[in-house]
């Protein structure tokens, strides 16, 4: 195989990762579980027992589950929702740079404390909800 | 640039939503297209000309600083 042909392939294979994405159905699903966690996550915080384990699990299939929705195509994917998709995956990330560096900080001015640590829990989720936020705003200005 | 798909589909009697189906886009998109705010690719400027029946240049055209 000469190098033109394996190039080829390396860019064809690229491109399906890229253009990868689940059907518009897994947004619902995505949506519903969302929810489902965030409300058993709320219902966890007043538990007495110890649920560290749950709560691990849960924000696991929080993260997940936004991730679904992240990547499920919409009802009717054209060029125009990839582009402002792609912007929102843009601010998202750029956004999620920005809390990452300045958090902690504000966090020292507000609590007084250098103890704290960005989790990735934390950061996963603001950057996703950011992607969501910003996209739906995107589609809505088109 | 400026576009002509307006007045393309007034003279066809087409909606927005008739020219979204028959092309595969949504009708908001078409809407950001007539309203310039943006700038479809090649494939589916051709494919609005095949629908209006008239070439692509025709419809679409370049702006002073485009």
């Amino acid at each position: 195989m000469d190098i033109e042909k394996l190039c080829e392939k390396d860019r064809n294979l690229l491109q399906r990762l890229l253009s990868f994405q689940l059907p518009y159905k897994f947004k619902k699903i995505g949506l519903i579980l969302v929810i489902l966690c965030f409300l058993a996550l709320t219902a966890l915080k007043f538990s007495t027992a110890d649920v560290s384990a749950i709560q691990m699990i849960l924000k696991k299939i929080f993260l997940l589950s936004l991730l679904l929705v992240s990547i499920s195509r919409d009802e009717i994917e054209d060029e125009l929702v990839v582009k402002l998709r792609v912007q929102a995956y843009s601010m998202a990330f750029l956004c999620g740079i920005i809390y990452a560096i300045v958090q902690p900080y504000i966090n020292f001015i507000v609590e007084e404390t250098t103890a704290f640590e960005l989790g990735d829990f934390q950061v996963l989720t603001f950057m996703l909800l950011l992607h969501l936020g910003f996209f739906h705003l995107l589609k809505r200005i088109r | 640039m400026k576009n002509r798909i307006k007045i393309e589909r007034a003279i066809l009697d087409l909606t927005q939503d008739d020219l979204a189906k028959a092309i595969g886009v949504s009708r908001q998109t078409i809407n950001s297209i007539e309203k310039n705010r943006y700038v479809p690719s090649t494939l589916l400027a051709l494919k609005i000309s095949k629908i209006c029946g008239k070439p692509v240049n025709e419809i679409f055209e370049l702006e002073e600083g485009d």
